[in-house]
């Protein structure tokens, strides 16, 4: 099995053993033990470690992140310290409590996610250092950017805790916190600059070797997307539906976008014709004006479709907007909201609502300037590498509503909705490290509701495709059993085959049975318990109320969360 | 080698099954694939909408599973209160309208699973059951409509009750499953006709009061004709060996006229019915499932073999048959006047399908008339026993409540088929009136706008609507595709004949029109269209 010349450092007999346990595995036993081992030997390096004489850490970037902007931010931070020796950039899911002593400046990037929650990952790091067993940080020098989506009522509430707390902790803040919209990169660039010229550099006499971040093998990013052409676009959702979804089907050019089950993927849209016309519309403006975006001259139109955020509007989108355009009205208008109706204007209103309601004589080059980038969209991947080779699916559902009596649509799931196959659309991996199949191939409770099923599409289909069969229990919500039981066919068949061993659904428009996803928690409290005993990871995928409400429920029939937490056997993925 | 559904009934635990179970599963709106089979004796069919049924294959779906409901109605005999209690189910869980079937007894069709039990609840409550109105078991029987109209007729629908009676299931299974009876501990309650396995087959009992046919006696298994004299019920002759089922292409199946096998007295019925049907559960074929219907047991064994078995377990042989004299198989739309001098009005349904106003107005009918409502053997429905001083607020009524009809129209009839029934292969009640239209111009342009012509469509060659028994008989082949049969009687005395196959619209009414001119031309006084194709057309050429 080892090649003759290689230099084991274990003794033969300890070898043959390895050799007649891996010969009684299967491949996937094999690579699991593999992994076990690796844990066990960095379990003793810790040890070891912590034994060896504490040592100043001169800065470290700490993220916590869900979607990927934390690190992202962190990376390029760290890339402006290399002056600096020691200096390291880790996530919060891998970074060592114990070290928090240890550090000189520690500068925290984090996003908020939910009801003012932290990233997943980042879910023990925040209970440990809001506890009572945070230890004193007298010596600590701290800046916190903090990332949020301010259509959410609780923005950037994590990073407004974690800063709030550090100072209680006694440290010292070098910045003051920096909030962040979804369109960051700007705050964030003038935030890292001023962060940059404030901490000290001046180097101690440390031991301690950085560490290099893991790199994923994916290729893409945002800025680096790769074109996927569409193969199929089917509703999976029937007649009469009130929650149109549709699966798609993309196929890969090449395989610099090498995804796992649970991973994301970032679309770029494009803005529909009916919603470009919306806004020129509005605006009184041509759809040949030029503009420059970026340097390039180009026509409105086109700068409106490709460059452009129309949908999705930020509190500073209606601010900048106040501002350049002298519009008292529309900043008394964002005063007098509460904070719920403000979430709500800003979920709801797309730029053409803006310009209507509070009309400018403006050109198209300012029009475009207040306007954001286009931002890109997030999808759970539905399917899995090894059972559709080259190809990416995911489950959309289509975004539709009335505001004032106007028909609003989504841009991207309309766009995406609306190309025919051979079509391509730029797309770039969003990994989801903490949204993985148990590693020890242990049982799973997967709970999804609307388009939360996605991920559970790819899970099952990979454990298929690699001949594995573990013990799976999927729970799933939506509004009606008739029209919106996303993939019912295909959860059917694998039931009958026994490549899943249980589902329950809860339809909350339908009379009888269980309405919501918790409402199943509940009622199968104490099965549910028996297998998070039996060692069961537990997955929450769907809408952040959804998220909340499931773990509420979880809870209750686990009589806590923590030790689950803890165990790394909680994964969520809500939005 | 028995078939799939023989094993299933002897599993089934007096027809039990596992249908507790599947009602209770919630992933699908099916029952399980067995149960498909046990629930027919129930009164209900798995169904899906067919419309539907590719296009949720695509959207990964299963299919829109629905289920059909069958409530019994012993010789067509329905109360208001009944009315309304179906009427009511029809709108809150079925799909908004009742359907009167070709055996006198009412449909409900888009039923989802989650809606069966209370469905099935309220269908008991209001004194109707659903029990064996399908399955291999002896269905809804049938009877010339209307007690109210003669003392004959009278005693032939209690003759009907009686038969319906005493050939239920004993099984408590339903009663178990449905009405949350106590569970059966222990061994199934023996069936004392039925036995564990029930029939190979369906089994069709029907009455007819001369000079009316309209139950087409001579398509069901067991047949009854009321022989009166002087207005004073004599006895019946017994019919046996009907049946209009085929399978296309299968020349060892076929529609079959009954024999008339004899004589009996008015109280012997029951007893006759108990013999042929104890005949039929031990010497039908149970091997070949489209072969197991009395009239191939018969044409197997022999007519003289049949009346040595039923001789044998009666104790005695039928007396010679009476004398006997059929007019006609269709229902007289409008008012008739009773023996007692009470009205009753004959209400055309298209089809046999009510829904809309139609259904509202019928709805306020029930309400105010009180009276009841029949339901006939054409699909059509009578509002019985209406005091003269009630006829004009009737009359009101109906404006809103009744079809325009044709003769042609009226004497019309189409089964079920798409897009609910699992064994059409075409089109039928969703395309007749549609067809009649254009083949009522071909009569209209050869002065006979007023024909009666007897026309019947079935989706497929089972036989529901009774096609083989019409004049102009169109059998679904594929969608669009239609076997045009000609030659009925307009009395359901004998059976049409193939003239050409597979034919379009355009097919059908061009050799239609060619015919009806020749009809019209050559015709002897008042010929009908069947009996002059009968006699005029060459079934043998191509």
């Amino acid at each position: 099995m080892l090649p003759e010349q290689v230099k084991v450092p274990v003794p033969d007999d300890r070898i043959n053993a390895a050799e007649r346990l891996a010969e009684a595995l299967d491949r996937d036993q094999v690579l699991w033990l593999s992994g076990y081992l690796a844990g066990l030997a960095s379990r003793d390096a810790d040890r070891q470690k912590a034994t060896a004489p504490a040592a100043a850490f001169p800065a470290t970037i700490l993220f916590g992140t869900q979607t990927g902007n934390s690190r992202r931010i962190a990376e390029s931070l760290l890339a402006r310290l290399d002056r600096m020796p020691g200096a390291r950039s880790i996530s919060m899911a891998d970074y060592r409590f114990a070290d928090l002593t240890r550090e000189k400046q520690l500068i925290v990037v984090v996003s908020t996610h939910g009801e003012g929650d932290p990233p997943d990952a980042a879910e023990p790091f925040f209970r440990r250092l809001l506890s009572t067993r945070a230890p004193e940080l007298g010596a600590l020098r701290y800046a916190v950017l903090a990332l949020g989506d301010s259509s959410y009522e609780h923005y950037c509430k994590a990073g407004q805790d974690l800063d709030r707390r550090l100072e209680q902790l006694g440290a010292e803040r070098i910045r003051p916190l920096v909030e962040c919209d979804i369109d960051f990169q700007d705050a964030a660039g003038e935030w890292m600059e001023a962060l940059v010229s404030a901490l000290d550099f001046e180097s101690e006499e440390t031991n301690v070797v950085a560490i290099t971040p893991r790199r994923a093998e994916n290729r893409t990013a945002p800025e680096r997307p790769v074109s996927a052409r569409v193969l199929e676009t089917q509703s999976v959702t029937g007649r009469g539906t009130k929650s149109p979804t549709f699966h798609l089907e993309l196929e890969l050019a090449d395989d610099t976008l090498a995804y796992q089950p649970g991973d994301a993927l970032g679309v770029w849209p494009e803005n529909p014709p009916q919603i470009i016309a919306g806004v020129l519309d509005a605006a009184g403006l041509a759809p040949d004006d030029p503009v420059v975006i970026d340097g390039e001259s180009k026509a409105l139109e086109a700068a409106l479709a490709r460059d452009r955020e129309l949908t999705q509007l930020t509190l500073g989108d209606l601010k900048r907007y106040a501002e350049s355009t002298g519009q008292p009205a529309l900043e008394e208008f964002l005063a007098g909201l509460t904070p719920g109706e403000r979430a709500e204007v800003l979920r709801t209103w797309q730029w053409e609502d803006v310009l209507r309601r509070f009309p400018s004589t403006t050109d198209a080059q300012r029009l475009v300037d207040g306007m954001a980038p286009l931002r890109p969209r997030l999808y759970s991947i539905a399917s899995s590498p090894e059972a559709a080779p080259g190809e990416v699916h995911l489950t959309i559902a289509r975004v539709a509503y009335e505001l004032a009596g106007q028909n609003r649509h989504g841009a991207a799931s309309n766009h995406l909705e609306s190309l025919p196959p051979g079509e391509t659309v730029r797309v770039y991996l969003e990994p989801n490290p903490a949204f993985r199949l148990p590693a020890d191939g242990g049982p799973l409770i997967m709970i999804g509701a609307g388009t939360g099923i996605a991920p559970y599409r790819a899970f099952v289909e990979h454990w298929i495709a690699l001949g594995l069969k573990p013990e799976s229990w999927l729970i799933f919500g939506h509004r009606h059993f008739r029209t919106d039981f996303l993939y019912q066919a295909e959860w059917l068949n694998h039931l009958k085959a026994g490549r899943l061993t249980r589902m329950d659904a809860a339809f909350s428009r339908d009379a009888g049975g269980p309405r919501y996803v918790q409402d199943v928690v509940n009622a199968q409290a104490s099965e549910l318990a028996r297998w998070v005993e039996r060692g069961a990871h537990v997955y929450v995928c769907g809408s952040i109320a959804m998220g909340k409400g499931v773990e509420e429920a979880l809870a209750q029939a686990l009589g806590g969360l923590d030790a689950l937490k803890d165990a790394g056997r909680l994964h969520r993925d809500v939005y | 080698m028995s078939t799939d559904v023989e094993r299933i009934k002897a599993a089934s635990r007096g027809l039990r099954g596992t249908l507790s179970e599947s009602l209770a599963a919630p992933l699908t709106g099916a029952i399980a694939p067995d149960d498909t089979q046990l629930s027919k004796f129930h009164g209900i069919y798995q169904q899906d909408d067919r419309d539907l049924r590719l296009e949720r294959q695509h959207q990964k779906l299963e299919p829109a599973w629905q289920f059909m409901i069958r409530a019994r109605v012993p010789a067509g005999v329905c109360t208001a209160d009944q009315w309304l209690a179906l009427s009511q189910l029809a709108r809150e869980h079925a799909d908004g309208s009742l359907r009167l079937t070709t055996r006198q007894a009412f449909q409900l069709h888009g039923v989802l699973k989650r809606d069966l039990k209370p469905t099935i609840q309220a269908i008991n409550k209001s004194l109707l059951d659903t029990i064996a109105a399908c399955g291999d078991v002896n269905r809804n029987v049938m009877a010339s409509p209307n007690p109210w109209r003669s003392d004959v007729h009278a005693q032939v629908t209690e003759a009907a009750r009686a038969i319906s009676d005493h050939l239920t299931p004993a099984t408590r299974a339903y009663h178990e499953i449905w009405l949350d009876g106590d569970k059966l501990v222990g061994e199934a309650e023996a069936e004392p006709i039925y036995g564990a396995t029930y029939l190979p087959r369906k089994f069709k009992i029907a009455l007819a009061v001369p000079p009316e046919n309209d139950v087409d006696v001579f398509a069901q298994d067991l047949g009854f004709i009321a022989i009166v004299r002087d207005g004073a019920l004599l006895g019946y002759n017994v019919t046996a060996g009907g049946g209009m089922g085929a399978t296309h292409g299968d020349p060892t199946t076929y529609p079959r006229l009954a024999d008339v096998l004899g004589f009996c007295a008015p109280d012997e019925v029951v007893g006759i019915a108990e013999a042929v049907v104890t005949i039929q559960r031990d010497h039908g074929n149970r091997d070949e499932r489209k072969r197991a219907r009395l009239k191939y047991t018969i044409d197997d064994r022999g007519l003289d073999w049949f009346l040595g078995e039923l001789a044998e377990r009666r104790g005695r042989p039928l007396k010679p048959a009476a004398e006997f004299v059929f007019q006609r198989h269709t229902d007289r739309i409008g008012w008739t006047r009773g023996e007692d001098g009470r009205w009753h009005r004959s209400v055309f349904v298209q089809n046999g399908r009510i829904a809309g106003k139609q259904l509202a107005a019928l709805d306020r009918i029930a309400e105010s008339h009180r009276g009841p409502l029949l339901l006939t053997p054409n699909q059509n429905l009578i509002i019985a026993s209406v005091a003269e001083k009630d006829r004009t607020g009737i009359n009101r009524l109906l404006e809103q409540g009744e079809p325009d009809g044709s003769p042609l129209r009226q004497a019309a009839m189409a089964c079920v088929a798409m897009p609910t029934c699992g064994l059409a292969m075409a089109e039928a009640e969703r395309y007749l009136p549609d067809l009649i239209g254009k083949v009522s111009e071909l009569f209209a342009e050869v002065g006979q706008a007023d024909t009666d012509t007897v026309i019947r469509m079935t989706g497929c060659p089972n036989g529901c609507a009774r096609p083989y028994l019409a004049e102009i008989g169109l059998v679904g082949k594929a969608p669009g595709k239609y076997n045009l049969r000609l030659g009925g009687d307009g009395k359901g005395q004998r059976l049409n004949r193939a003239w050409r196959d597979n034919l379009d619209e355009g097919q059908i009414l061009e050799a239609l029109g060619g015919l009806i001119r020749r009809w019209a031309a050559e015709r002897d006084d008042d010929e009908r269209f069947g009996d002059w194709t009968h006699r005029h057309v060459d079934f043998a050429a191509p």
